[in-house]
């Protein structure tokens, strides 16, 4: 079993802290993506995860027991680094073998599991090459092959994709999923891909200057953000946020009121909004209709339309605000003509000023 | 004839974009650096080299050709001979402790640790100080009888005795042998170090994570990585340390008794005490030849791409 736990885990350097102490629970078999933009504290964590990095305050567990001052590789953890990191006079064989050589495996166990490693990952033919001889693509795999042989029970990806071109990393995002499938175990993975996050976690953990912002499945973290940082962060294209300003606050039936003077009313959880108050209306591009009726319709003229074939996107102004819109790709769209696109309550995302987000508790009225 | 077609064809392979004008201007824009080239070495250097053939002492007016008998005599002198034993005892002593110390110092400047730049300027301070006065600061380190270094020995117990460093033919040896590498580990270390910066500090990261020691990151990861970066410092340092003059010379004057008498110093007696100008060239000749295949390698390696 390898579950593991951070417990009120801090980094500092020197008098700087980059981690604010963070708590995680990671239970065993478990696909964690650890998602944000650049200098968010990602590789930190997981290189105290992984030993190669001091804890400056708190503790890590790892199946039970407190390992945060074992050695790196005590820890029963294996790790795949963004540049690879394969040793670069040794063949592929050479290089998925050394772990077990100098912790003194067999040769028979280290020739089977060699074998059973190239096996999964496809790299019988180039077992006798230098990684010079490889593409990215098949480094990649050496990469992961030297973690498989030593069978960890926890492993470790820092961003391991992003020195692929865009195809290959689709092709190799799958293969992770289906080796995550094949092996069962704990796997941590960093990027800061959204899609990369949606489509490979169980669950997401989106990090922020050091914080989590929030834990959760894919679609929690899509449907439910608990704040406008992951709102904006989750999802592709990113959501929309209006400013709109408070016109009645009447217990949890709050009205507010769009950049275009339309109004709309929602209930939501609320600490005290009070009339005046600015807040952030968000909706995904995604979520508008053409040419349907529903709750709200916004009358928007599209300065460029994005054509993909299936989907068409629409950028548009709304009262100064800059808008996105996905639109089905058979659409009659024009550009530069005022158009009707629609949403439905239920569809939209309420912040408060501080960007916390003011969960819908049921949706009642339309349009005022 | 082979030699000349092997560069021939290197040349047209290498050269092949460009055309034949621009081959013409390129010739054009070499000729005046070849012209002081030939002017004022190659020409002195093959004037001194052809020197070897001719007796030319105090006694004569002029030099007298005399073919191959300068060279015939250094083949049945046992002082060359001796002097070129002497040199090689040097040259690979030298090398190899300048390497090894070096190497080490490196790694150890590699690591991360508190004032660790001020540690890797004071690193460079033998280098900055002229060769003669750290030979003047050794020998009074190295001193018979009140230096530093016997003190040091004495007083640890290592031996029991002070080691008469200068005046002993073992001892003069070493004392040439650490002044060199001492004065050599700076520019060593600097070549390792680049070297070690060059490595994807990730590879020993994976390697811990593998759970390789010290000893073998330093085996396998660390002096693989290093291989080519050794091969060249070798070479430059063998070839530096066979041209060794001025320490040797401050130091022990190449004795006692000739016992540190290298090549260079033979020369030099030859040529300025003996006044045997046509003998000094002879032993030239040799230790020219002696030097070249250190350095055809150095330069092969250094042009070579890859
Ligand atoms: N040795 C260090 N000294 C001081 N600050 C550091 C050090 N290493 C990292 N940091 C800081 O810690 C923060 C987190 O860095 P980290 O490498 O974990 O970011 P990341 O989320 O992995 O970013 P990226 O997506 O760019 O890889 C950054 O603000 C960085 O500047
Ligand atoms: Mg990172």
């Amino acid at each position: 079993m390898a579950d593991l736990q951070l417990k009120k885990v801090f980094k500092r350097y020197g008098k700087v802290e980059t981690i604010h102490g963070v708590d995680l629970d990671i239970r065993h078999g478990e696909f964690i993506v650890f998602v944000g933009p650049s200098g968010c504290g990602k590789s930190t964590l997981l290189r105290m995860i992984a030993g190669l990095e001091e804890v400056s305050e708190g503790d890590v567990f790892i199946g039970g027991k407190d390992v945060t001052t074992t050695q790196p590789s005590k820890r029963g953890i294996a790790m795949v680094f963004q540049s690879y990191a394969l040793y670069p006079h040794m063949s592929v064989k050479e290089n998925m073998s050394f772990g077990l050589e100098v912790t003194g495996e067999s040769k028979d166990v280290i020739e089977e599991r060699v074998a059973e490693a190239a096996r999964i990952l496809k790299l019988e033919p180039l077992l006798d090459r230098k990684p010079r001889q490889l593409s990215g693509g098949q480094r990649q795999r050496v990469a992961i092959g030297r973690t498989i042989v030593r069978k960890p029970e926890v492993f470790l990806f820092d961003e391991p994709l992003s020195n692929l071109d865009a195809e290959l990393r689709v092709q190799m995002r799958i293969e992770i999923s289906r080796l995550h499938e094949q092996l069962g175990n704990t796997m941590i993975y960093v990027t800061h891909d959204q899609v990369e996050a949606m489509t490979m976690a169980d669950r997401i953990v989106v990090l922020r200057d050091g914080n989590i912002e929030q834990v959760g499945t894919p679609m929690e973290l899509y449907h439910s953000p608990c704040n406008q940082f992951v709102a904006g962060f989750i999802g592709s294209p990113k959501m929309n946020f209006l400013p709109v300003s408070v016109t009645s606050v009447v217990g949890q039936t709050v009205s507010v009121r769009l950049p275009d003077s339309q109004e709309i009313t929602l209930n939501v959880e609320h600490g005290e909004l009070a009339v005046g108050d600015s807040m952030t209306l968000g909706i995904r591009p995604e979520h508008f209709l053409h040419g349907e009726s529903a709750d709200i319709t916004l009358q928007i003229k599209g300065d460029v339309i994005e054509r993909l074939g299936g989907t068409t996107y629409v950028y548009g102004e709304l009262d100064g605000q800059t808008l996105i819109i996905e639109a089905d790709g058979e659409k009659d769209i024009v550009r530069g003509e005022l158009m009707d696109f629609s949403f439905h309550l239920n569809r939209c995302h309420l912040f408060d000023k501080d960007g916390i987000a003011c969960k819908q508790l049921a949706v009642e009225a339309a349009a005022a | 004839m082979v030699s000349t077609q092997n560069t021939d064809k290197h040349t047209t392979g290498r050269r092949r974009s460009l055309k034949a004008g621009d081959r013409r201007f390129a010739l054009m824009i070499l000729i005046p650096a070849m012209t002081a080239f030939l002017i004022m070495v190659f020409y002195p250097f093959m004037d001194a080299m052809s020197m070897a053939f001719y007796q030319f002492t105090i006694y004569d007016l002029e030099p007298i050709f005399i073919g191959f008998s300068n060279f015939q005599s250094i083949l049945t002198n046992p002082y060359v001979l001796e002097s070129w034993v002497t040199t090689a005892i040097f040259v690979v002593g030298t090398t190899a402790l300048t390497m090894c110390v070096g190497l080490a110092w490196a790694l150890l400047m590699y690591q991360n640790f508190f004032g660790r730049s001020v540690f890797r300027t004071l690193t460079l301070l033998p280098w900055i100080l002229p060769s003669t006065v750290s030979a003047f600061i050794w020998a009074w380190m190295l001193n018979g009888k009140y230096g530093i270094v016997n003190a040091l020995l004495l007083g640890s117990g290592v031996v029991d005795e002070n080691i008469q460093f200068l005046s002993d033919d073992l001892g003069a040896m070493m004392a040439i042998i650490l002044t060199r590498t001492w004065i050599s580990i700076p520019l060593f270390m600097s070549f390792f170090l680049a070297g070690l910066q060059g490595l994807d500090f990730q590879q020993i990261e994976a390697a811990r994570l593998d759970g390789a020691s010290n000893w073998v990151v330093v085996r396998r990861i660390i002096l693989p990585h290093l291989r080519p970066v050794f091969l060249v410092t070798a070479a430059l340092g063998m070839i530096g340390n066979l041209q060794q003059f001025d320490i040797i010379y401050a130091l022990t004057g190449g004795g006692p008794i000739r016992s540190t008498t290298v090549l260079s110093i033979e020369v030099y007696t030859q040529a300025f005490q003996n006044w045997d100008l046509g003998m000094a060239s002879a032993i030239g000749v040799l230790w020219v030849f002696t030097l070249m295949p250190l350095v055809v390698y150095y330069l092969r390696s250094l042009f070579k791409e890859d």
